[in-house]
């Protein structure tokens, strides 16, 4: 019988990310799918970052990931959103050809010599004395490992909706995994239903491109990964913008009760930040039009992608929808859209590891935790990745923390806070998120991947060079100065009072005198943008970072003061019944972990305080 | 702060000393037994009886007795309270007979800290109630009274709301910017300045109630020998320290409470600052007077024509004085002229006060009662709102999000105190004993 260390159940983004951390860890990994030619399939919008989740994007590259490399070489569409506001919010979004994105991540697996590939589908996880030991699949082989990380996605009693229509799917054309999930449901962990969606595909030799509008990509083209260039990049392309219109909601909101989601027979809760298009139309009716992305699904493709108009709607509405769109007039549909409604287990019940708290060795990522999109999924499946992996070697395990990743408020928000709806990334959920820029991930997060043995040494180097070159910079720009009548040149306010020189690295606090500008005003030659961005950016936010460094070192404090870990929440005096089944549910590790649990007041913290103090009081009594 | 929250605390909630009746407070879970042991056959809640109680072993008391159920009561627990006759004596009697009943002598603020926990008061009423209690005069007490029926926290919750939409265009305009959710930036800017406008006279009326609550701090001070004593003399109406004409006299700091229309002053005359002073014991006074003005609401900086170009930097607001102004022809530039000894300029220097202030003349508009914790949150999250203001152009949109974030923790802190470093046992601490 084969006995792996890691076996990783599913090849979405979260079970690749995994796979891939364990091999590069030096670990005998198997990764079970159902269907090999399916590893890395975007089963949604072809599209990989935006905002929130391009820094996850980063995070997973910083540590040596797989997902901006695999989005570097299938992008054939890079934009920067938020180029006009501050670097801790812009975020890099590429469309991706699907064929291409998909061979890549499968080129990397396919490469990992520790990595074993299986077909096959899972029904059981083998567990004895709640400790997960191994796989059991449909045809009865069993696979022994140490560690088991599930990343089942959307599959686990899939259904799919179109109008009136139900069958049973993880994905279109794809079965759903029933026995699997009747099996985790008899584990007695809690579970919820979840929903999402996506639109209808058209073909895009039917639409009318001249009565849309052309958005190219940016130039210079940036990249997704640190140790891309973009000679990578395949051939690139335009997406197009069109809009829904009053005739549009009139078709929608006339077959509105025909709508699986309003008719009740979708019980899960959707992406309120993704709704479908009758949901928008719904609950923003005095809205006249929405925005739609026409996103090309790849180079060869004959689909695109009408990002906006996600929808379970029967097909002959879809049909006559879809046509009042301007450009769609002659639209021809080549995939209907539908929702997909599947289980998903509370993510409270996970350590901060994503090791399920009940059974031991068994770790769970993507999807299947109530996350949506590709990005938290593959994020997910790092984490559950390096942590099985570290737990093997028994080293101490990796927690990302708020402060240092969206990747650590990934997976606080989760386990802390459960979900009752998708979760997905945004900035504004990140409290740190001056300190959590996309271009420094690297210097977040890199040197730990080194620690971890997950870097290959182009990217130490290439890192390293890049730190060197900061520091460089910015003790050239100290020796420079600039004075008063040059900054007036640069259209700064002239606030300088006393000195009428100041350095140059100093004059890029003020917010009018940019790189670029100080450079043509001393005359001298730029560094190249990756440097300089960060040179700028830490000069520009200094008196903030510097209080958000003061804020860290407050929460700390609370952070450090532990919950002793056989704590029994009902033993706490005066605390209601309410608060004792969140904290019992959540189980926080620490006092700060626990003020973060929604909905638990300064009393119930209180309580919680007074009763750690007893019971360390009583402790000392005794010795 | 306390070990448990499941026994029962007695203390006695009248003033200390004797008079007519005093009061003890018993508040537990379950009093059935100990009422039951204190030989009362039966009580119902909210009803008084009147009842002997056999407090020592040859002596009998007759007390009153008032019974609340929980959860309607203070608390939230059952209460007792005992009315007896107003000896120290026999209420301590009447506690150690409790005490041997099961119950335990309650910490400082544990009857307010039990009533919080139990959620029957909000922090915010718990600091309303305690004014109220210590309240000195009639603005003082309906300050305090408006406070406890929500007035203060009402106008918090309204300012939160306000602020809440205000992250809602700024944060959306960050993670949504390309869905054209609403990206009117001039009008946001518009609303800001509105909600600060607002929360500035939030923020005045805040302090004026807070100097209402707890009085003003003033320090005098100045170089030796020009009349601060003085001053403080005619502003406190009466001879508190020795006024001489030997330099260095006052070296000590002086307190003299007095009221100016309506408000509690407290005056510190400090030792005269004086940097070559070679006494050790006056150096030590200097280095005194010196911390002390960094605590002051208010200085006021005296001297006279012969040490005019004395100047001293301070932290806070100051008002500079120029006495013995009869002495010579010329006018202050930059100071109040007066003369304390023929009373001149006294309301001058009082109107300045006011201004430096910001206080109301008259007390009646003040709604609520605040403390120094509400005004030092409050003003931080101003601080906040105008980094905010100040950033003009759309492209710092993150650091205006940074700022208002910061400014809705400050102002959400003064609701629930327990996100500070401070311990919520140690602010109910400093509550008396039996509230």
């Amino acid at each position: 019988m084969n006995k792996f260390d890691v076996i990783i159940i599913g090849g979405g983004h979260a079970g690749v990310e995994a796979a891939y951390a364990c091999a590069r860890m030096g670990k005998q990994s198997c990764l079970v799918t159902n269907s090999k030619k399916d590893i890395g399939k975007m089963s949604c919008n072809p599209a990989i970052g935006g905002i929130g989740k391009s820094h996850l994007v980063r995070e997973i590259d910083a540590m040596g990931g797989l997902m901006g490399i695999a989005a570097d070489h299938g992008g054939i569409h890079f934009r920067v959103l938020n180029a006009s506001k501050g670097a801790a919010v812009r975020a890099t979004r590429s469309q991706s050809d699907r064929l291409l994105y998909a061979s890549k991540v499968k080129s990397i697996i396919d490469s990992e010599y520790l990595l074993t590939l299986i077909e096959g589908e899972v029904t059981e996880i083998k567990i004895s004395n709640n400790e997960a030991q191994g796989i059991r699949l449909l045809n009865g082989a069993e696979i022994d490992s140490k560690k088991v990380i599930l990343t089942a996605g959307t599959f686990l009693n899939g259904k799919l909706f179109t109008g009136e229509e139900k069958e049973e799917g993880g994905r279109i054309g794809d079965k759903p995994s029933i026995k699997l999930a009747d099996f985790l449901l008899s584990l007695d962990l809690k579970s919820g239903r979840l929903k999402t969606g996506t639109p209808p595909r058209i073909r895009s030799s039917s639409v009318n491109w001249k009565i849309t509008k052309e958005q190219p990509g940016d130039n210079p083209r940036p990249t997704m990964s640190f140790i891309t260039t973009n000679d990578v990049h395949p051939k690139q392309m335009s997406c197009f913008i069109t809009r829904t219109n009053k005739e549009t909601h009139e078709i929608i909101m006339k077959g509105i009760e025909r709508s699986p989601i309003f008719s009740g027979k979708i019980e899960g809760l959707g992406p309120r930040y993704c709704p479908s298009i009758e949901d928008k139309i719904h609950r923003f009716a005095d809205k006249e039009s929405h925005q739609i992305f026409i996103e090309p699904e790849g180079l060869t493709s004959e689909e695109i992608y009408p990002n906006g108009i996600s929808t379970s709607m029967p097909k002959d509405i879809q049909q006559k929808m879809v046509r009042s769109i301007a450009g769609f007039e002659n639209a021809e549909i080549t995939k209907f859209g539908y929702a997909v409604e599947y289980d998903f287990f509370d993510p409270r019940e996970l350590k901060h590891t994503l090791e399920t708290k009940k059974i031991e060795n068994l770790f769970f990522a993507g999807q299947i935790n109530g996350t949506t999109g590709y990005e938290e999924a593959a994020a997910q499946g790092l984490v559950a990745g390096i942590n099985a992996s570290l737990a093997i070697d028994e080293g101490s395990p990796w927690i990302p923390k708020r402060d240092e990743s969206y990747i650590g408020v990934l997976v606080d928000d989760l386990v802390t806070l459960g979900t009752k709806e998708p979760y997905r990334m945004f900035t504004s959920r990140a409290e740190y998120r001056l300190l959590l820029r996309e271009d420094n991930a690297d210097q977040r997060l890199t040197p730990l991947a080194k620690k971890f043995g997950l870097i290959c040494k182009e990217r130490w180097t290439k890192f390293n060079k890049k730190m060197d070159e900061i520091g460089k910079e910015q003790e050239r720009l100290k020796n420079y100065k600039v004075s008063l009548k040059q900054l007036n040149e640069m259209n700064s306010n002239s606030k300088a009072k006393s000195k009428s020189h100041i350095t140059a690295l100093d004059a890029l606090k003020r917010p009018e005198v940019s790189y670029q500008k100080l450079c043509e005003a001393l005359k001298i030659k730029p560094v190249r943008d990756e440097v300089a961005i960060d040179v700028v950016t830490n000069k520009k936010y200094s008196g903030y970072i510097e209080r958000q460094k003061k804020e860290i070192k407050k929460v700390k404090k609370n952070e450090n003061a532990l919950i002793p870990e056989k704590i029994n929440f009902n033993d706490i005096e005066g605390l209601s019944n309410e608060s004792k089944q969140k904290l019992s549910v959540v189980k926080p590790r620490t006092l700060a972990h626990a003020q973060r649990i929604p909905g638990l007041t300064p009393a119930a913290i209180s309580l919680l305080l007074v009763h750690i103090k007893k019971r360390e009081y009583t402790k000392n009594d005794a010795l | 702060m306390p070990h448990s929250f499941s026994d029962s605390i007695v203390a006695c909630s009248s003033p200390p000393g004797t008079g007519a009746i005093s009061i003890v407070r018993v508040s537990g879970k379950n009093l059935t037994l100990i009422v039951k042991k204190l030989g009362v056959k039966k009580i119902d809640d909210k009803t008084s009886i009147v009842e002997q109680l056999q407090i020592k072993k040859d002596l009998n008391e007759k007390c009153v007795l008032t019974f609340f159920k929980s959860p309607n009561s203070f608390t939230g627990e059952d209460v007792l309270e005992i009315n007896c006759h107003g000896n120290p004596l026999i209420v301590e009697m009447i506690i150690e007979k409790l005490i041997k009943l099961g119950c335990r002598r309650a910490e400082p603020g544990e009857f307010s800290m039990r009533s919080f926990l139990n959620n029957k008061i909000s922090f915010l009423e718990a600091e309303a109630i305690d004014d109220l209690i210590n309240a000195t005069n009639q603005d003082q007490l309906l300050a305090a009274s408006k406070s406890l029926s929500g007035k203060f926290e009402e106008k918090i919750n309204e300012a939160i709301e306000d602020l809440k939409k205000l992250r809602i265009y700024v944060e959306s305009n960050i993670d949504f910017s390309d869905e054209q959710i609403s990206d009117d930036f001039t009008g946001f800017k518009k609303d800001l300045s509105t909600f600060i406008d607002n929360f500035k006279t939030f923020v005045l009326d805040t302090n004026s109630s807070k100097y209402l609550i707890e009085g003003v701090k003033v320090g005098i001070t100045g170089p030796p020998n020009v009349g601060k004593s003085t001053l403080m003399n005619i502003l406190s109406k009466e001879k508190a320290s020795i006024v001489s004409e030997v330099h260095g006299t006052t070296r000590d700091i002086i307190l003299r409470s007095c009221k100016i229309r309506d408000y509690e002053f407290s005056l510190y005359d400090t030792a005269g600052i004086r940097d070559q002073s070679v006494d050790p014991i006056e150096r030590e006074g200097i280095e005194m007077a010196k911390s002390l003005l960094d605590t002051c609401d208010v200085i006021i900086e005296v001297v006279d024509p012969t040490n005019e170009d004395f100047f001293v930097n301070y932290k806070n607001p100051v008002i500079r004085v120029r006495n013995k102004s009869d002495l010579c022809n010329t006018s202050s530039k930059n100071r109040i002229d007066a003369s304390f000894n023929n009373k001149k300029g006294i309301s001058e220097i009082k109107d300045a006060l006011f201004k430096a202030l910001n206080l109301p003349l008259r007390i009646s508009n003040i709604s609520f009662s605040a403390r120094s914790r509400h005004a030092e949150l409050m003003n931080l999250c101003l601080n906040e709102l105008e980094s905010a203001a100040a950033l003009s152009h759309e492209n710092s949109l993150e650091l205006i999000a940074e700022n208002l974030r910061r400014a809705s923790d400050f102002i959400g802190e003064i609701k629930s105190p327990y996100s500070s470093d401070e311990l919520l046992g140690e602010i109910f601490s400093n509550f008396c004993i039996g509230k």
